[in-house]
């Protein structure tokens, strides 16, 4: 979709058009599941919270200011509602690190063994280290578009998918050509 | 052996998942039905409002109390108003 379609579209969908609506989720949903599915790990947990994020696009689309591209901009509702999901669960979390930590980090269960599971390799790294891989390197994004949907400056883009990125080429047991 | 660039471009949903399209439709036509509803609710608690304010107006003045009426139907207002822009504000009325 060329940006003067993109454009066009919204246009539509601000004054309610909601067939306009359903080309831009056509358009943008496999991005927006893509990066939610690298970044929360189970496939039904990240379909609902794309389909959160982008009724939250419909409902906010007059304040959306087209800064970005539409996608990328969906892609940021979603990170900030897996965001807050997340602190909603945080009791939970701290219980199944307390767990974790009990019985061994997950990286030590699987020393010396290379992995091959894109979901279990990104669930090691840190939240924000892992949206920013999973946008960079796993849906193509660029450090700007990335830097934009995740509200990070570009420089801590730039050395979160770096370092996400040496650190998952020595889990999968792979030398990195760059250093 | 799969590079890390090949893990990482694995497991994107379909391009065009149409079940998914109308998924996201069905959710934002009730959003937009909840809104709906809230609006009129909002709009009826408004009216509602701005009428309570007015029963000690209502009521001074068939007290007859002509050196009171000013500044209790001037509070009645100032409240009605106050009311009126906090409903507004807190349920995100244009």
């Amino acid at each position: 979709m060329t940006p003067h379609d993109e454009a066009r579209l919204l246009g539509e969908a601000r004054r309610g058009g909601t067939r306009a609506f359903a080309f831009l989720v056509e358009a943008h949903q496999q991005s927006v599941r893509g990066f939610l599915r690298r970044l929360v790990g189970n496939h039904a947990d990240a379909d609902d919270l794309a389909q959160e994020a982008f009724v939250t696009a419909w409902r906010r689309l007059r304040r959306f200011e087209g800064r970005a591209r539409f996608g990328v901009w969906v892609c940021g509702i979603g990170y900030r509602l897996a965001r807050d999901q997340r602190r909603a669960r945080g009791r939970a979390m701290a219980r199944d690190a307390a767990w974790l930590d009990a019985h061994g980090p997950a990286e030590a269960e699987h020393a010396g063994e290379a992995l091959s599971d894109a979901r279990t390799l990104l669930a090691m790294l840190p939240e924000d280290q892992r949206a920013a891989v999973a946008l960079c390197l796993g849906c193509g994004f660029s450090h700007a578009d990335a830097a934009e949907a995740l509200g990070m400056p570009l420089g801590t883009v730039k050395s979160h998918v770096q370092r996400g990125r040496a650190r998952l080429q020595a889990l999968v047991g792979e030398v990195d050509a760059d250093a | 052996m799969q590079t890390l660039d090949e893990i990482l471009a694995a497991g994107d949903p379909p391009a065009r998942d149409p079940e998914f399209t109308l998924r996201v439709l069905d959710a934002a036509a009730r959003e937009e039905a909840r809104r709906s509803l809230r609006r009129r609710l909002a709009r009826l608690a408004l009216w509602a409002g701005a009428g309570v304010c007015l029963v000690p107006a209502a009521a001074a003045a068939a007290q007859g109390a002509a050196g009171d009426i000013l500044i209790v139907a001037a509070g009645a207002l100032a409240a009605g108003v106050g009311f009126a822009r906090l409903m507004r504000r807190s349920l995100r009325l244009p």
